[in-house]
């Protein structure tokens, strides 16, 4: 929650004129004069006194709710999944007797990840020693953090002539993460044929989890880490000593679709697939664009999905050979995860480093 | 079913942006608009009532307060509630027309007497401000004037109140709901009946509450109880929130109230009414205002309007005479006598009735052989006699010969800007002259048959006798007390004699009413009279005449004078001083003026309309101000006054072409506008932006392109960043390529760059 006092704002109020209003009160106040110095009549006098004074006390009035008034912006939580709605507050605090029936809250919300956003305003009134609540229920249809910024607030005089405008810049953001969901069967098939490429990738000698030392086997070791080649040659069986198996059990390269909706896509996918994959145990390395990250819980997930959001959608001069290039150990094997055609996918791909 | 539950949810969801929408479904808590229709409808009854109330109390009709009060508030509070559903509205409505017409066959006498009751109040109340008599009186049929008023004004309060609720309930709007309601005020306070302050406060209050609603916004009606709404910028509005407009407005209805109450104590209404003073401007409409009260619309129309009433012979089929006090003639003179120096232009002999004609008397009976015995009497040397010479220019007046009296010229007539001279011989009070001519006694005795009996019996009622002196001082009497002189008596109704109708019903009139009536009115007593029409240029104006320099005064002037040598005047005659009176035959004197137009009784204001007060100020009065600035120029100091009609006029004129020429290029720009494909309009537009904001940001000159000026405009903080690159593209599109912009292009970078301008306009 955020909360600011004006004047603690620093930056300067900015009285803006509604001129139509200005000149179109000024032809009514002209009426009245010339009415009042046609009829010399006391209802005539009563009008223009009226007219004379109460803009001079909705100034005053604009001018203390300027100076006292507080705004608050709240959100109804950090973390949402994509398509849910949540709740963003504002609430005016004014201390004075005042009072304005019309504030227009300058709300900025944007999608940090794919850069889009807008400006919208909320109007509000502001009841005099008390608080004004606006709740608002936003839907976000994309992943990525959503930022909400009360921007500027506009108090308007009850005559209408003129708003006082008062800077401000506090913000909130949400993380919209993509929605959970089972893979489909011909997905998981597909992860597991990877999986299962890459134990036959290791008795080619290709297995993308590199290997350390070779030893004598020794009861329970895994069937799938006996080298079998070199077991035949050697007439006792040997296996595979791994550097460390959890450390690097698969890495997936993530690559943006062209567009938002294909990126959507293809983070679900990747979101997804790493779910399943910390159920299964399995230590995964992402590897993006813009960075990498081990992944071995959900709060792994979570962070990694939001450095990814930090990253942004655009993808610079770093191609995919480039990042895993710049990895300690080559990568020889490794499942992309990006859009095919139709649908996001997730492909097993060799990659002669 | 299954489109209109898509439709629906569809219009749930806002998209903000391409990645959040606005769940519209869910804006906060929903409110019942009930709250704000009672609020409304009380609204309403404020102003209804304050009005009514106002213009009840201002003509000081008696009524029962509690019952209008009642019913008002009822009316404006049920039909504002009708608006909360379409079907209710449109069945309450139709029911209201039927209740409206029932009570209507149902009450007709009590709100036709009750309406009468109050117009005639008031204009009772308008015949004590003018100083008039004869004013309409209309018939109430209800003796009970408190019942009658009381309903006639609470119907004309529903009415009213359907009215204001049609004005303020969808879109709150109180230009319209003030112009009527204070339009409706103007007449009493004009008459100086002002209305009560309980009920001024009253509507005051309401007005001005419905200022401040509207000015805020947040006050169209809609259908929903929704909380927000999502207008059409996308901007999410509060509609209603009963807490807040509960506080604004009474937070408004105090101020408004603290306000007229340090008025009420600081100023009481009855101090100051008695030191009110009367405007010029006021004074310039007055006439007009007399007009509407007196003869009702038909007063704005069918006048005379420059020549006093003059019309040659013609009679009645006006309502009034419109003066404009311009120059009808300059007369060039010297004054010689105390009398009304009397230009004569028309001799009535025999009266049409019906036709209200009066025929120009035969030329054989209208030989100036008065003026030729004068003459006779002046060349011989007669003591009294005397000689002058009158020069006459018509500037706007009907054309035809303006005789001074004892004239030897009888046919010269003066075209528009001609100047014609007539020489006479005027007699002189102390000159007895017998004038020896003969007359056609049974021709200037003549009365019509249909004007005979009315004017027997006004003989008889008035008691007419004696001599002809005796009469004719009876008959100035009579007038003078009993029948008022006004310029704005009303048309001679159709079929009715302009003559029997003054005497028997009008009884009021101006000079050619007296002088008509009284010519015929001679007659019936046995004295040969004659209707004439002219100016009378009194003594007062001959020594308001300018003097005219470098004349000498025996060429103008020979012989007896009553008031010694004097010198040649120049007078400007207007139509107020056109005039009728009439001819009586004297036996020794021949035909001598009776003028028996009584003084008027209305106040005696020489009543200047708004044109004479403007061109006054441009430089009316040109010689008496010319010759205050030769004054001026003699003392040394200068005089701007001459210049000022040139500067005023150049300013005018220069205000005037420029306001077209602008008028004009706006047009031109607009059409080229709306004829121009949508990438030319976007850039006009940009261009038009730039150059508005040029003026503020003088930096935004220098820049050269659409890059470096939308950067420039982003970093002033006119254009979101995130705007930035789509909004270069897209003008770049429209500037650069040989590709249209799309509809929706050109709607992005309204609203996300000329948006604001809109927004802060509104």
């Amino acid at each position: 929650m955020n909360s600011l006092k004006t004047e603690e704002n620093g930056k300067k109020k900015i009285v803006r004129p509604h001129m139509g209003r200005i000149v179109f009160f000024i032809l009514l106040y002209g009426a009245s004069l010339f009415f009042y110095f046609f009829l010399y009549g006391y209802l005539s006098l009563l009008i223009l006194i009226l007219l004379t004074a109460l803009p001079v006390i909705s100034l005053v009035s604009v001018w203390f709710l300027a100076r006292f008034c507080e705004v608050r912006l709240t959100v109804s939580g950090t973390d949402i999944i994509r398509g849910e709605p949540f709740l963003t507050g504002i609430l005016i605090k004014n201390p004075t007797v005042f009072t304005t029936f019309h504030v227009g809250v300058k709300l900025q919300a944007e999608n940090t990840f794919y850069r889009t956003g807008t400006e919208v305003f909320v109007s509000m009134p502001m009841v005099p020693r008390g608080e004004s609540r606006s709740e608002l229920s936003f839907v976000p249809d994309r992943n990525g953090i959503v930022k909400i910024k009360v921007a500027e607030i506009q108090i308007l005089d009850f005559c209408g002539l003129i708003s006082v405008v008062l800077p401000f810049s506090f913000e909130q953001s949400v993380n919209v993460l993509p929605e959970k969901e089972e893979l489909e069967e011909a997905q998981k098939a597909g992860i597991y044929a990877g999986m299962a490429d890459n134990e036959e990738d290791v008795s080619k000698g290709n297995d993308f989890a590199d290997t350390s030392n070779i030893r004598e086997y020794v009861p329970g070791d895994r069937m799938k880490d006996i080298h079998w080649k070199l077991s035949a040659k050697k007439d006792y069986l040997l296996v595979k000593e791994r550097i460390r198996m959890a450390e690097n059990q698969l890495t997936v390269w993530l690559q943006p679709g062209e567009n938002p909706e294909q990126t959507d896509e293809v983070l679900k996918l990747c979101y997804n697939l790493i779910r399943l994959c910390i159920g299964e145990g399995i230590l995964i390395k992402l590897l993006w664009h813009g960075g990498r990250a081990i992944i071995g819980s959900g709060a792994d997930l979570r962070e990694a999905f939001l450095s990814v959001y930090a990253s942004g959608t655009e993808q610079g001069n770093r191609t995919e050979g480039m990042v895993l290039a710049d990895e300690n150990r080559p990568v020889r094997t490794f499942v992309r995860v990006g859009w095919q055609g139709v649908s996001a996918e997730a492909v097993v791909v060799e990659y002669d480093v | 079913m299954m489109f209109k539950k898509k439709k629906k949810n569809e219009s749930e969801a806002l998209v903000l942006f391409d990645g959040l929408k606005l769940d519209t479904q869910y804006c906060g808590r929903k409110e019942k608009r009930l709250w704000t229709l009672i609020i409304k409808g009380f609204l309403v009854y404020l102003i209804c009532a304050g009005c009514i109330g106002s213009i009840l109390s201002a003509a000081g009709t008696p009524y029962s307060a509690a019952l209008l009060h009642v019913v008002l508030f009822l009316s404006a509070i049920g039909f504002s509630c009708l608006y909360y559903r379409k079907l209710v509205e449109n069945i309450g409505g139709l029911l209201v027309l039927v209740l409206l017409f029932v009570l209507a066959v149902q009450l007709y006498p009590y709100i036709n007497s009750g309406f009468y009751a109050v117009l005639n109040d008031l204009n009772e109340h308008a015949s004590d401000y003018f100083g008039m008599t004869g004013i309409r009186v209309f018939a109430e049929r209800i003796n009970n004037r408190r019942a009658a008023a009381t309903i006639s004004m609470a119907y004309l309060g529903i009415i009213g109140c359907i009215i204001l609720n049609m004005l303020l309930v969808r879109k709150m709007r109180y230009a319209c709901a003030a112009g009527l309601s204070l339009c409706l005020l103007l007449f009493p306070i004009y008459i100086k009946r002002e209305p009560d302050v309980f009920y001024g406060g009253m509507l005051l209050l309401g007005l001005a509450l419905t200022f401040v609603w509207h000015r805020s916004g947040h006050f169209e009606k809609q259908d929903t109880d929704a909380e927000y709404q999502v207008d059409k910028k996308h901007n999410i509005r509060f509609v209603y929130y009963k807490k807040a407009l509960a506080y604004f407005l009474l937070q408004t209805a105090a101020w408004v109230m603290v306000i007229i109450t340090a008025v009420v104590l600081v100023c009481p209404k009855e101090t100051y009414l008695e030191e009110q003073k009367i405007s010029d401007l006021k004074l310039s409409t007055r006439g007009t205002v007399e007009n509407l009260v007196l003869l009702g619309l038909s007063g704005f129309i069918n006048r005379y309007e420059s020549t006093g009433g003059m019309n040659s012979g013609r009679l009645g089929g006006v309502s009034s005479v419109n003066l404009d006090y311009n120059t009808d003639l300059k007369v060039r003179m010297t004054p010689y006598t105390y009398q009304t120096f009397y230009l004569k232009f028309f001799t009535g002999g025999d009266y049409l009735p019906y036709g209200n004609i009066w025929r120009s008397a035969p030329q054989e009976q209208n030989q100036p052989k008065e003026a030729l015995q004068l003459r006779q009497a002046f060349r011989d040397g007669y003591e009294t006699s005397a000689k002058g010479i009158a020069e006459i220019e018509n500037i706007s007046a009907i054309i035809g010969p303006y005789l001074p009296y004892y004239s030897t010229d009888t046919g010269t007539a003066g075209l528009y800007q001609e100047t014609v001279s007539y020489t006479y011989y005027p007699r002189l009070s102390a000159n007895t002259l017998p004038i020896t001519q003969e007359i056609d006694m049974e021709y200037w005795l003549n009365i019509p048959q249909d004007n005979y009996e009315v004017i027997a019996a006004f003989c008889e009622e008035a008691g007419f006798s004696g001599s002809r002196e005796e009469i004719i001082a009876q008959v100035k009497a009579y007038y003078q007390k009993e029948i008022p002189y006004t310029l704005r008596p009303g048309a001679t109704p159709r079929n009715r004699d302009f003559i029997n109708y003054f005497l028997e019903h009008n009884r009021k009139g101006y000079c050619a009413h007296f002088a008509s009536a009284a010519t015929l009115i001679f007659r019936y007593l046995g004295i040969p009279a004659r209707y004439v029409e002219g100016y009378a240029v009194s003594y007062d104006e001959q020594l308001e005449g300018r003097l005219v320099q470098d004349a000498v005064y025996e060429d103008y002037y020979e012989g007896y004078s009553e008031l010694g040598e004097t010198a040649l005047v120049e007078v400007e005659v207007t139509d107020a001083d056109a005039h009728a009176w009439v001819e009586v035959y004297d036996e020794n004197l021949g035909w001598v003026i009776v003028d028996v137009t009584p003084y008027s009784t209305e106040e005696e204001t020489r009543r200047v309309d708004f044109w004479s007060m403007f061109l006054n100020f441009l430089g009316g009065e040109e010689e008496a101000e010319n010759e205050a600035g030769q004054e001026m120029q003699e003392a040394g100091e200068f005089d701007f006054k001459p210049y000022r009609r040139v500067v005023v006029l150049t300013l005018l004129v220069t205000a005037a072409a420029a306001g077209l020429f602008l008028l004009l290029w706006q047009m031109l720009r607009v059409i080229r506008y709306c004829r121009s494909c949508l990438n030319d309009k976007l850039i006009m537009s940009y261009q038009n932006y730039l150059h508005k904001k040029a003026g503020k940001y003088r930096q935004l000159k220098e820049k050269l392109n659409y890059r470096e000026q939308i950067s420039y405009l982003v970093e002033a903080g006119l254009l979101s960043e995130m705007h930035q690159e789509q909004v270069i593209h897209i003008l770049e599109k429209a500037g650069f390529s040989n590709q249209s912009i799309t509809p929706q292009e050109f709607r992005f970078v309204k609203t996300k760059l000329f948006g604001r301008i809109q927004r802060s306009k509104k």
